[in-house]
């Protein structure tokens, strides 16, 4: 159940965080990265609200940290058994943070491919968690790639994985709602960053002797925007509740619905955010595209809205058609 | 109450609720048209009353129950499920009553709107004043004792067999234009209010041109004090465009299920597939929205300029759902076969006009919940 006075706490953290430009060492040592892990394993034992929570404020930044792959890895890993994932976890415990291994298409994890989120993991190796066939892996990423996102890291993953584990079809589909569900706030709070500098910059920016906020056609343009906003935000805390209620039918189904509707509206709002900038949204000094970039990537990680529909349509509206 | 509507301390109600609307829900479809729908809906009414599901979070003392607001979400909810009617929609002028009214107005108006014995309307809009409301021109002389009205109203529901008028009047033409308005309690039997029904695109007449001339009104049928009509209206809008009575996406879901039964029975293609999905995404959203922000809601407090958030984002989902039913029933209701397909579209263009215009919503998003300039 939501605890307002443990969101604002960690909400407190996170503004902090992303005002003092924080690095991964920081977030690590509030605990942040192993938030979610059980009590017991050295976690926190925070729920998919608190981590879809934090998530939401570091993107704000955005903050170039490693978060989203470190808490989608020692998810995968917690659910899964033997006894590597221990010595895994524990390294994460102790403050390392690892990316997340997907497929090239972005659409899935897998065990190579791409390693996502190896921005700010410091000097050497990146550690990266991965899955294929009921198997938990690890790798260390190998050659970085030029990804779209200026704040989160991407490399290729070839080859050198280590099997550390076993998880069920059951885990995996958990795991893979959680990952909707991080990547969904992750979106949240990157449109709510975007909207909210736009619309800053539109009280200051003045044109025909007025601020341009002032003129009902920027007004509509960013008000559109904010119950964009707000629905996503409340389609994604609707999916944490049900992931931390154990509710697996309606966090699966939620979870669809929450990154369909943020990878959609994720580009939408920080596209308007560019164009309320006007001739500045376009110049590499303005941070509007920041934004833009972290949202066309989050908006791919594991399906965007087109992908995301027709599972949706497959799997729930027309289940038993088949397909 | 903070779950929101799932809330498991609601379960027992909602069950109770299930139970009776089972049995009681009315199973010959609402008919189409003006006097036919309003009594259908009268009857739907006072069983509703009966049933004690009336006035659930409006004080005993005046009929109602005592409860949270969000069992009236759950009450729409449940309707919405059962595929009955709407519950009537007696909360924006009651609540304006309650919140604003003498202790002698809430007792003697009260009872009867929330049990459907006595029917309002709402004299609001007028054909010089819209979206800009303040701007009416009714007026309203004192006169002694009582008030002379003279001044015309639009788009009034129900005036042609009310028994009430919340009345909107200009009292003091000298004061700026917001602080000119007083709302009074006006008996429509009065001599010199005219109702004449204006057709809509649907073909209904569920609103009204009304025409007041030389109407007397009693001076203690003022609500709060002279001048206080402006607030009176922005609480009746503010419940208007508030959760609990916007909340109605249960009825989206009921309406998108049959959608997809349809699609099932007769196969559909690929792209209407994926209309029904995106339609799909936006009833959830809407519900999870609908969820938090009940959640947020601070009973008793008049609803603030969130409510045009969620207000904007209903429109979306209905006119989205009716677009996509025109879509998938293709040919039909535009050859005569599926009208309540047609009209319920046509009727849907009106989410983004009615209670404040999708336009207005915007401004106010904007200007108070964004704290952009204000524009000129």
């Amino acid at each position: 159940v939501a605890s307002a006075p443990q969101d604002e706490l960690i909400v407190g953290a996170c503004r902090r965080f992303v005002d003092h430009g924080a690095e991964w060492a920081d977030v690590a040592d509030a605990g942040f990265g192993v938030l979610g892990l059980d009590a017991a394993r050295g976690g926190g034992g925070a729920g998919a609200r608190e981590v879809a929570l934090v998530a939401e404020e570091l993107a704000r930044g955005p903050l170039p940290v490693p978060f989203v792959g470190t808490a989608l890895a020692v998810d995968l890993l917690a659910r899964a058994d033997g006894g590597d994932v221990t010595e895994v976890l524990a390294a994460l415990v102790g403050g390392r943070p690892s990316a997340i291994i997907v497929e090239r298409t972005l659409g899935r994890v897998a065990a190579t491919g791409i390693a996502v989120d190896t921005a700010g993991a410091g000097d050497g190796e990146v550690l990266a968690v991965g899955c294929r066939d009921g198997e938990v892996v690890v790798a260390f990423a190998g050659d970085p790639l030029e990804g779209v996102d200026l704040t989160r890291g991407l490399a290729a993953v070839t080859g050198g994985i280590e099997s550390v584990g076993r998880i069920d079809d059951r885990e995996l589909a958990n795991w893979t709602s959680f990952a909707r569900t991080v990547l969904s706030a992750d979106l949240v709070g990157t449109m709510q960053a975007a909207l909210e500098a736009a619309v800053a910059h539109a009280g200051d920016r003045e044109q025909f002797g007025r601020p341009v906020g002032s003129f009902q056609a920027v007004q509509q343009l960013c008000a559109d925007q904010l119950v964009t906003v707000e629905a996503a935000r409340s389609i994604t805390r609707a999916a944490a509740d049900a992931i931390d209620r154990s509710a697996t039918a309606d966090a699966e189904e939620l979870s669809l619905v929450a990154k369909a509707y943020c990878s959609e509206a994720g580009r939408d709002v920080t596209e308007a955010a560019i164009q309320v900038w006007g001739g500045i949204g376009m110049t590499w000094e303005c941070p509007a595209h920041r934004w833009l970039r972290r949202a066309l990537l989050a908006r791919q990680l594991f399906g965007d809205e087109s992908t995301l529909l027709r599972t949706l349509a497959d799997g729930h509206l027309f289940a038993e058609m088949g397909s | 109450v903070t779950g929101g509507l799932d809330d498991p301390r609601l379960a027992e109600f909602r069950n109770e609720l299930r139970a009776w609307l089972a049995e009681h829900a009315p199973r010959e479809p609402v008919p189409l048209h003006g006097e036919e729908r309003a009594r259908y809906g009268a009857v739907w009414h006072r069983s509703l009353h009966q049933g004690g599901w009336m006035g659930l979070s409006w004080p005993e003392a005046y009929g109602g129950r005592g409860f949270p607001a969000v069992y009236e979400a759950v009450l729409n909810d449940e309707i919405g499920r059962a595929g009955a009617p709407a519950a009537p929609h007696v909360g924006f002028l009651g609540r304006a009553l309650l919140h604003h009214g003498t202790e002698g107005q809430r007792r003697r108006f009260l009872p009867s709107l929330l049990s459907g014995e006595e029917v309002w309307c709402q004299g609001f809009s007028e054909p010089g004043a819209g979206s800009d409301l303040a701007a009416l021109s009714t007026r309203a002389v004192l006169l002694g004792d009582h008030y002379l009205v003279n001044g015309q109203k639009i788009w009034t529901s129900d005036a042609a067999w009310a028994d009430w008028c919340l009345l909107l009047v200009r009292t003091d033409p000298d004061a700026p234009k917001h602080r000119g308005i007083s709302a009074l309690v006006v008996d429509m039997a009065t001599p010199g209010i005219e109702v004449r029904p204006i057709v809509q695109i649907n073909g209904d007449t569920e609103f009204n041109e009304v025409f007041f001339t030389d109407v007397a009104v009693p001076v203690d049928a003022v609500v709060g004090a002279p001048g206080d009509g402006w607030r009176i209206a922005m609480t009746t809008v503010g419940y208007e465009r508030g959760p609990a009575d916007v909340g109605f996406s249960s009825r989206y879901a009921r309406l998108l299920a049959e959608l997809v039964a349809l699609a099932r029975a007769n196969g559909v293609d690929e792209q209407q597939r994926l209309a029904l999905a995106r339609a799909h995404v936006q009833v959830e959203v809407l519900r999870a929205h609908v969820n938090r922000s009940l959640a947020r809601r601070d009973d008793g407090a008049v609803p603030g300029p969130e409510g045009s958030v969620d207000k904007l984002l209903s429109t979306r989902t209905e006119q989205l759902l009716h677009h996509t039913a025109m879509d998938l029933f293709g040919a039909a209701p535009l050859t005569g076969d599926g009208a309540e397909v047609l009209s319920a579209y046509l009727y849907s263009r009106a989410a983004s006009i009615a209670g404040g215009t999708s336009q207005i919503q915007r401004t106010i998003v904007a200007e108070r919940l964004m704290g952009m300039p204000r524009s000129g």
